[in-house]
């Protein structure tokens, strides 16, 4: 799995990247929406995991943004934003939603799920 | 039926504990990071020192990165005290309670498509000298309270200004305008509260915690010391 991480807790990024990286997959961190729109025009991912509250751009509008492009990855919301909002921030913009801290059982059967999807699309 | 200060009370007390529960997403994001990190943190470390050769330096900065994760929930979790209201608090600076206030709000108000606009010279270099004001516990649930209004109330709600007056006051007002044009969901996902912050509630609210706020359709003034 080609993975994008969004989060501006950099230390946090980091060691999720080092960790899925131990899983075989090959994750790339970005710090920022903006950051992470860039990172998406020139590679193609098969799953991103974005944090919902991002300094510059609500992690709502990276996901709708992401969702309108060509090739769009697997969105999964990470966030410890309430139950109530992170339905809304589900409406039609994340296939899936993580709550912080990250429950690495869940992350492993979503990016399962993204490598079946990802084995049928190809 | 005229309420008796014990129901006011009351109502004051729910009206808080639905703008603590508002808040509560921010502040146990602020706890779960710092969480997340470090066991993230340990897992890496727990493979270091079972590997054959063991990377003393590696396995230093691990610890020093738990360690200050440490502290960072430490301070996250000291800082509940600050919604105390029978806590003696150290008081708040103006630009302290607008900092925190919307820094607490930004995500969930995003979300619902409005965004919040604030002053830059409300939150420009602190200055040491400023005056802190008394009692920050109930102005922050005032702060909290004045942007629940503006949010749930008025429709058409774009954005929320907020801007100081004088030298001990806070000024709050809706800029008129769909929610965020740039998203087409925003708008649904401002669905209507169950508990909305109506004037009535605000009103109810301030008067418990003894401050006169000036409460209209879409502006409030939240002075800082208790009227």
């Amino acid at each position: 799995m080609n993975v994008l991480i969004v989060d501006d807790n950099e230390a946090a990024a980091d060691l999720l990247q080092e960790l899925l990286s131990l899983q075989d997959h090959t994750a790339r961190c970005t710090y920022s929406g903006t950051q992470a729109l860039e990172a998406c025009a020139g590679e193609i991912f098969d799953v991103a995991l974005v944090d919902i509250t991002l300094p510059d751009l609500p992690g709502t509008e990276v996901a709708r943004r992401l969702r309108a492009s060509a090739r769009p990855p697997l969105l999964v919301a990470v966030t410890g934003l309430s139950s109530q909002d992170a339905g809304a921030s589900e409406a039609g913009l994340f296939d899936h939603h993580l709550q912080k801290p990250i429950d690495f059982d869940a992350l492993d059967r979503i990016l399962e799920r993204a490598g079946h999807r990802s084995s049928a699309a190809s | 039926m005229k309420a008796s200060p014990g129901a006011r009370s009351w109502i004051a007390a729910g009206v808080r504990h639905e703008l603590l529960t508002r808040a509560l997403p921010a502040l146990r994001h602020d706890m779960a990071a710092p969480v997340s990190v470090m066991r993230m943190g340990l897992l890496m470390l727990k493979r270091q020192v079972a590997a054959p050769t063991i990377d003393m330096v590696a396995c230093e900065e691990r610890v020093a990165l738990i360690d200050h994760q440490i502290a960072e929930l430490v301070s996250a979790v000291r800082s509940l005290r600050d919604w105390e209201l029978a806590t003696d608090d150290e008081g708040i600076t103006r630009r302290g309670l607008v900092v925190q206030c919307v820094g607490l709000m930004r995500a969930a108000f995003d979300l619902h498509g409005v965004r919040l606009q604030v002053d830059e010279a409300l939150t420009a270099d602190a200055d040491p000298n400023v005056p802190k004001w008394p009692s920050g516990a109930s102005l922050r649930y005032l702060m909290l309270g004045a942007l629940g209004y503006l949010h749930d109330t008025p429709p058409d709600v774009g954005a929320i200004s907020v801007a100081a007056e004088g030298d001990g006051a806070l000024v709050l007002r809706v800029v008129a305008g769909a929610p965020d044009a740039t998203d087409p969901l925003a708008g649904a996902h401002r669905a209507p509260r169950k508990l909305a912050i109506d004037a009535i509630a605000l009103q109810s609210l301030a008067e418990d915690l003894g401050y006169v706020l000036t409460i209209e359709h879409d502006r409030v003034r939240l002075p800082l010391a208790p009227g």
